[in-house]
């Protein structure tokens, strides 16, 4: 027997060794048993480690094994399999900790920790086993092993829980038994790479096949909780939690996953599974698997509950990975096991703990817990954005390559699946992380623990666990790359080229003319706000500053991300950073302004996923490959749509008034400076304009961009809040901008043109809307007016286009990119684009006018020293973007030059004098009808904010209510008609009845004898 | 001395069980224990002889006693099957007794157990020997006497009606057994099995006779709906009486059916035989586990299950009718009998552990044992194990048996008995796993638990997992029933 042989052995008895001497030890042992069990998962770790060590070391695999019924019952070490293995090993390993903390007031120790190694060594022996009979018996091992566990408690709730898991269960291996069984019959079932199934039966038995398939499937996709066969993972929540982390998380779930996987893999073959016509129904169940689970798990309100409907959905990704059978699908189906094993297991840690610590088991109850274990909800949210799929943490990795596996494979409603299932997973996932962070603690949590002890969070067994957990998942994203990590590992066993399946690119970085100005702002904008904000004052100040610097990092970050997945990273950074500062002074968390800027957020990040998802499958660089790329139109579409939401583009802008009107005091001005304007840096980055002419996309893209630049002014300038006006006035510039964006579009000669003036545009934007906000925090937080009403004065003016501000050579910049439009374009656009000017100039003497006479009511507290810096510095910004006009950039050379010019001076003065005049006839207007009667609201309702009300409000009634959570149980007798069949035996017990029957039989036999 | 010893094996296995039951019949309680546990060892050393002989022999050995040899004499046969059974005996046989040992206290009401007990052993070890319709018959009795004393033995009211009940279906079964014979003889005039392979014609007379004998081992293994004395008599006995009815003493007739259905080429002989009993096994099947789950007392579930498990047992004739080829047909046969062995073990080890909890508990109701797997462990967990063979999980003999089951069923192309195997599996999950968590849940009161005594603790627990043993390294029972099942089959398929 060779070290290999000889490791692989040990791999798979140490669990059982170990589980045979925790039996003996008895109940009171619980320092031994805590040495055994941590010496067994350590002695299985690292003897799977070697074997694990010896593949990467591109050593051979080996196997032993015993005859048995035709098979060999025995273990081979492949690559596949040790994924698997390792994984189970090494969270065992961690998981043992856990438990001795969680246990430690439980009975039944001896029996618990023994059945547990026992799970975890059927684990290892399902992932080395070496043919479908040896991984049966290990998977039905599992079966019986892990019942004990749900029912540990004893309780008439565990006990039922047991029940159902093993109705499940045990049906589920009896039809994979008949399916294994017929297999055999036909010749198939070892573990081949390329697939088992005797040459020349695919073409003779394809329906029996097909069949059999169906079997080796349903039976183990009710471990791997697909539809329908999911309903006993709720239900086994009943376990403890240590079961339910590594158990319903990990091993036993993944284990129906991992059959599923050497189902399709070895044993029949990816091109015989798919030359049969299953997989493709496979796929469509476990996408059907993903959306049904992610809706129920919004109802629940139990947390173990809410996340094991997680596990299910997170489940059939993989399932839906394998099925879809392309090498980059397969891949980061496998690494997904991993990945999702490390952020679920955390997530039943740490609930674990919330029951154990503060006595929380439901998702209502979690408000401000964050407060009370900051480390432990901190892994926790970790985890839980990882499985919602943001990067860089390890979700986002298998996600991404689930993506381009579907695309690789020709298919491109999994993408919708993805994109739906990250919106709902973000929708049941992120009020949990919400309530935690945003919430109102409960006081007494606050009392630090009597007799002066500093524990705060849980106890050190189990705070640690979960936290390496968390780490690991965090941190095994960005190391994708790695040899050794799963997505690497897993890419070698399908031969998916490592460049595809890790999404980061080897060169992410690069700065461009747009990136350069972009930065310029984003640094400049963040540096004044965090200045001035970092002196917050409340309780809640550190969380505001990591909030802060995040968003700034995010900004800064995306400036210069080139490559797709490291400007997806940045951007989702970004915007889910904002949450925390758009929520911070929310009174309430989980409604208002924050929920709807998340909702919409998540929904674009979603989009956005889908739509870089389809230029980057390929090495091209990401606009060369959407050119070529069947799915262009729907590429284009979802980038539009995706940015559209950051932007404000008419129609998802409804978020942005609310956002901007309660964002933390110093932070608008980065929110509205810079956050938004990302949006138009990605859509100028992404947008495949310059190769071919879009004029469809083209004129739908400005006619989008002049609808909201009009829409924002006319709902705009009836607002009552300096902030909402200010809000209208970002929807509004930003609609001009995509003007010029369409026109790049139409005409690939317009666009890098186009490109430039938008750039600027967005520079001086960016410039003036910062320095608004800054004014306009003077303006609410100090008692004077002095310092702000000039700069609200001078930024107004720049916004509106006057003369010798920087909005006067951003405008003409941008006119002057229009040029390449056609004749009929251009024309409309001479009207409009005055129009939409005369609109500006409307807001602008809005915002004025609001500022002059602010509600004392609506003022805040006293001057603040923030409120000057912000001033003081909101000048300096409105001067740099002043800059602009000695920048060399021939555009905006040809733009100062026009701009000094008569016709030029007149062509801007023009709007800026009709819209004037109309705003002080408006204002006479209202004055008159003030003055003869009570002074009527003119503000104009904004019908999309009343439409996503009305959504969020149907969304809430589907909130979980404490009573449907949980179903009451019927005490219900079971089987109660089976009871009625004692009168009948009874009557069979009788003699006269027995010997009748006998007689009957004697004749009965006699007569077939004369057939 | 060896070498004297060794030609006279099958006489001197039996003639030491003879002899240690004469012996233990004259002497008091302790002496007879004494006789009985050297007794028992001494058998599973000699079992193993013979069949490590019969193996290295790969062939048949016939014994002729006195060496008269057939028709004249009786001869002792001992092929791969009844090693194995005669291995599974001793086995089972060993466990009991060790368990008796412990479980009986000294009293010398009980001293005939250990002479009833080493008679029944000798019946049946001379039941699986016997290559004679006529042997087997006084076989048979002689297991039934000794059966229905030991029933008895506790002189309880309700086992002394078990028993009497016992006795009348189980001497009427004999009865038309002999019937049966009678016919054969008189139409073939021969009674050894060679001789009958051979000379057996299809007429009224022998299938008349045919269908006589086989009704009759019908009653006495309890196949549905002739089961009604079973449950009674398997659940009143005390527990190592109930343990060596259940595991072993079914066993014996159904292996006459078993040779008789070979030999008289039983499906062709009267069409549709095989079928009816299969169908009676799936009944049974279905039947029994449901009145295993309905029942409110321990032992009568485990009885019920025997009920159910025996069905089991018959779905071997259909299968083997089915087949095509030879290999199919000993796939069909080695599966029956590998169940045979598979619940032999599980069934013994649970009516054991069973006495050990009823003994612990002080009730045999059900609902008294709630909470069980805290305060006695092992006897609950040995119920687990023994039951995960019941339903057939792997790794276990019942999971090795269920699978050689289905294989044959889909290689015969009769499907639809694999069906009511796996569906009777995931019955008898219902009725076991329904104990199971009774023993995990928590009583009302707290358990009054009183098991002192390591050797009924251990003793079923070893017999459990002997039942584990078998569904990981049972290719060997395998390769031991192969020859002497194809030798058999073959004679059928000619």
């Amino acid at each position: 027997m060779s070290l290999l042989q000889l490791a692989l052995m040990i791999a798979v008895s140490a669990p059982w060794v170990s589980a045979i001497i925790i039996f003996c030890l008895g109940e009171t042992r619980h320092r031994t048993r805590f040495v055994i069990g941590l010496m067994g998962s350590a002695v299985t770790t690292s003897a799977v480690g070697y074997l694990g060590y010896h593949l990467a070391q591109g050593g051979a695999g080996t196997s032993l094994g015993i005859p048995l019924l035709g098979f060999t019952f025995g273990l081979t070490v492949d690559r596949l399999g040790v994924i698997f293995a390792l994984l189970a090993a090494t969270l065992w390993l961690v998981t043992t900790f856990y438990a001795t903390g969680y246990m430690s007031h439980l009975k039944d120790k001896a029996r618990f920790f023994g059945f547990f190694a026992i799970c975890v060594g059927s684990a290892i022996g399902i992932a080395l086993s070496s043919n479908l009979l040896s991984l049966f018996i290990f998977y039905e091992a599992l079966t019986l092993a892990t019942y004990p566990l749900v029912a540990h408690k004893g309780s008439q709730a565990a006990i039922k829980g047991g029940r159902t898991y093993l109705a499940y269960a045990l049906t589920g291996g009896a039809v994979l038994l008949v399916g294994v069984v017929w297999l055999h019959a036909l010749g198939g079932g070892a573990f081949v790479a390329s697939g088992s199934i005797p040459v020349g039966l695919l073409d003779t038995h394809s329906t029996q096949l097909t069949a059999i398939f169906a079997m080796l499937i349903a039976g183990f996709g009710v471990k791997a909780a697909l539809f329908p066969a999911h309903g006993w993972l709720p239900a086994a929540m009943v376990a403890p939690a240590p079961v339910s982390a590594l158990l319903h998380a990990v091993a036993v779930v993944k284990a129906g996953v991992f059959g599923i996987a050497r189902v399709i893999l070895d044993v029949f073959g990816i091109e015989a599974a798919s030359a049969l016509g299953v997989l493709d129904p496979l796929a469509l169940l476990a996408g059907f698997t993903i959306i049904y689970a992610s809706v129920k798990a919004l109802k629940q309100d139990d947390i173990k509950k809410r996340l094991a409907y997680s596990t299910i959905g997170q489940l059939s990704y993989m399932v839906l990975g394998l099925a879809i059978g392309t090498p980059i699908a397969i891949a980061a189906a496998l690494a997904h096991l991993v990945h999702h094993a490390l952020l679920k297991i955390t997530m039943f840690f740490t609930a674990g703990v919330l029951a154990e610590e503060v006595k929380i088991t439901r998702v209502s109850e979690m408000d401000g817990v964050g407060r009370r274990m900051p480390l432990t909800m901190l892994a926790f949210s970790l985890a839980a954005l990882g499985i919602i799929g943001i990067p860089p943490i390890a979700g986002f990795v298998s996600k991404w390559g689930l993506g381009l596996g579907a695309l690789e494979g020709g298919q491109v409603w999994p993408l919708a699946v993805l994109a739906a299932s990250s919106v709902l997973n973000a929708v049941y996932l992120l009020p949990m992380i919400g309530r935690a962070w945003f919430g109102t603690p409960k006081p007494e949590w606050m009392n630090r623990p009597e007799q002066g002890s500093k524990r705060f969070e849980g106890s050190r067994l189990l705070v640690l666990p979960l936290l390496l957990t968390a780490g690991l998942g965090s941190l095994i994203g960005p190391l994708s790359f790695m040899e050794v990590s799963p997505t690497r590992w897993a890419s070698a066993i399908t031969g998916a080229s490592s460049a595809m399946t890790v999404p980061w690119r080897s060169a992410p970085f690069l700065l461009d003319a747009t990136g350069t100005l972009f930065l310029i702002l984003a640094c400049v904008v963040w540096l004044v706000s965090a200045f001035s904000a970092w002196h917050v004052e409340g309780q809640h100040r550190w969380r505001f500053r990591i909030f802060l610097l995040m968003a700034a990092c995010g900004s800064i970050g995306l400036a210069v991300a080139h490559d797709p997945a490291m400007f997806y990273t940045f951007y989702a950074m970004m915007a889910l950073s904002a949450y925390g500062l758009i929520a911070h002074s929310d009174r309430a968390p989980q409604g208002g302004a924050g929920r709807v800027y998340m909702t919409y957020t998540v929904l674009g990040e979603a989009l956005l996923l889908a739509a870089l998802l389809i230029g980057s499958l390929g090495t091209d660089s990401f606009t060369a490959t959407l050119v070529d790329s069947p799915w262009r139109d729907l590429g284009i579409g979802l980038l539009l749509a995706a940015f559209g939401i950051k932007i404000g583009a008419i129609g998802v802008h409804a978020w942005m008034p609310s956002a901007y009107d309660s964002a933390a005091s110093g932070v608008g001005a980065a929110l509205a400076g810079v956050a938004s304007s990302a949006g138009i840096i990605g859509l100028i980055r992404f947008l495949p304009g310059g190769a071919v002419d879009f004029p469809g996309w083209g004129s739908i893209v400005i006619s989008a961009g002049l609808v909201a630049a009009l829409f924002g002014a006319l709902i705009g300038s009836t607002q009552a809040r300096t902030r909402r006006v200010l809000a209208y006035s970002s929807m509004s510039q930003f609609g001009i901008m995509t003007v010029g964006i369409g026109a790049g579009l139409a005409n690939s000669q317009v666009w890098p043109v186009a490109v430039s003036a938008v750039g600027i545009y967005l520079v001086h934007h960016g410039f003036a809307k910062a320095a608004l906000f800054g004014a306009d925090e003077i303006v609410l937080h100090s008692n004077t007016k002095r310092w702000a009403l000039p700069v609200i004065a001078l930024a107004g003016l720049a916004l509106a286009g006057m003369p010798l501000t920087s909005g006067a050579i951003a405008k003409l910049a941008l006119k002057e990119s229009l040029g390449g439009l056609p004749g009929q374009w251009k024309t409309f656009l001479d009207v409009m684009l005055p129009l939409t000017a005369i609109g500006t100039t409307l807001l602008m003497a809005r915002v004025l006018q609001l500022s002059w006479r602010v509600d004392p009511k609506q003022r805040g507290r006293s001057a603040t020293p923030s409120a000057v810096a912000v001033a003081s510095l909101a000048v300096l910004a409105f001067f740099t973007g002043m800059l602009l006009w000695v920048m060399p950039d021939p555009a905006v050379q040809k733009a100062v030059e026009k701009a000094l010019g008569l016709y030029g001076v007149l062509d801007l003065m023009l709007p800026f004098v009709i819209g004037v005049s109309v705003f002080v006839a408006a204002l006479v207007f209202v004055r008159q009808r003030a003055k003869s009667g009570p002074l009527a609201n003119l503000c104009i309702p904004d019908p999309f904010i009343r439409a996503t009300e009305y959504v969020d409000t149907a969304l809430i009634i589907h909130r979980p209510k404490a009573a449907e959570s949980g179903r009451e149980p019927k005490n219900r007798r079971p089987l109660p008609s089976l009871d009625r069949t004692n009168i009948a035996e009874s009557y069979l017990l009788t003699w006269p009845v027995a010997s009748t029957l006998i007689a009957g039989l004697l004749l009965l036999v006699l007569v077939l004898t004369l057939l | 001395m060896l070498d004297l010893i060794q030609p006279q094996l099958p006489a001197i296995t039996l003639a030491v069980l003879l002899f240690a039951a004469s012996a233990a019949f004259l002497v008091r309680f302790e002496r007879a224990r004494a006789i009985a546990l050297v007794a028992a060892g001494v058998q599973v050393v000699l079992v193993s002889w013979i069949t490590w002989i019969v193996v290295g022999q790969d062939r048949v050995w016939v014994y002729t006693i006195g060496g008269w040899g057939a028709p004249l004499g009786i001869d002792l046969t001992i092929d791969g099957v009844s090693a194995v059974m005669m291995l599974l005996t001793a086995v089972v046989g060993c466990v009991v007794t060790v368990y008796s040992a412990g479980y009986f206290p000294p009293k010398d009401s009980y001293r005939l157990f250990w002479s009833l007990w080493l008679f029944l052993w000798a019946a049946l070890f001379a039941l699986f020997a016997s290559n004679d319709i006529f042997n087997l018959y006084v076989c048979l009795e002689l297991l039934t006497i000794s059966a229905v004393g030991l029933v008895a033995i506790s002189g309880e009211r309700a086992a002394l009606f078990a028993g009497m009940r016992y006795i009348l279906s189980a001497l009427a079964g004999s009865l038309i057994y002999l019937f049966g014979v009678a016919l054969v003889y008189a139409s073939t005039g021969v009674l050894d099995f060679d001789l009958l392979a051979t000379q057996v014609s299809i007429d009224p007379t022998t299938q008349a006779g045919l269908a006589l004998m086989v009704i009759g081992l019908l009653l006495k293994t309890a196949l549905f709906p002739m089961h009604f004395w079973l449950p009674p008599a398997h659940a009143n006995a005390v527990a190592p009486v109930s343990a060596v009815l259940s595991a072993l003493v079914v066993k014996g007739s159904f292996y006459i059916i078993f040779k008789l259905m070979h030999v008289f080429t039983g499906h062709e002989m009267i069409p549709g035989l095989a079928e009816l009993m299969g169908i009676l096994g799936v009944c049974a099947i279905i039947w029994g586990s449901v009145q295993a789950f309905t029942q409110k007392r321990l032992k009568m579930m485990v009885a019920y299950s025997t009920v159910a498990q025996i069905g089991y047992l018959f779905l071997l004739f259909p299968l083997v009718a089915a087949a095509d080829d030879i290999q199919t047909a000993v796939l069909a046969a080695s599966a029956g009998l590998f169940h045979a062995v598979s619940h032999g073990l599980a069934k013994g080890a649970m009516f054991l552990t069973a006495g050990t909890i009823v003994k612990a508990v002080g009730s045999d109701r059900l609902e008294d044992m709630a909470g069980l797997s805290r305060l006695a462990p092992i006897p609950a967990f040995t119920f687990a194990i023994a039951g995960v063979s019941m339903v057939g999980l792997p790794p276990s003999g019942g999971f090795v048996s269920k699978w050689l089951y289905v294989s044959s069923a889909i290689e015969t192309g009769a499907w639809w008995w694999a069906g009511a195997v796996v569906v009777g599996g995931l019955l008898a999950a219902l009725y076991i796993f329904k104990v199971i968590a009774l023993f995990m849940g928590s009583g009302k009161e707290p358990l009054q638990v009183g098991v002192s005594n390591r050797v009924i603790t251990i003793a079923p627990l070893v017999l459990a997992l002997m039942s584990l043993v078998i569904g990981v390294f049972g290719q060997p029972i395998l390769d031991l029933l192969y020859p002497a099942v194809e030798s058999l089959t073959a004679g059928m398929m000619r």
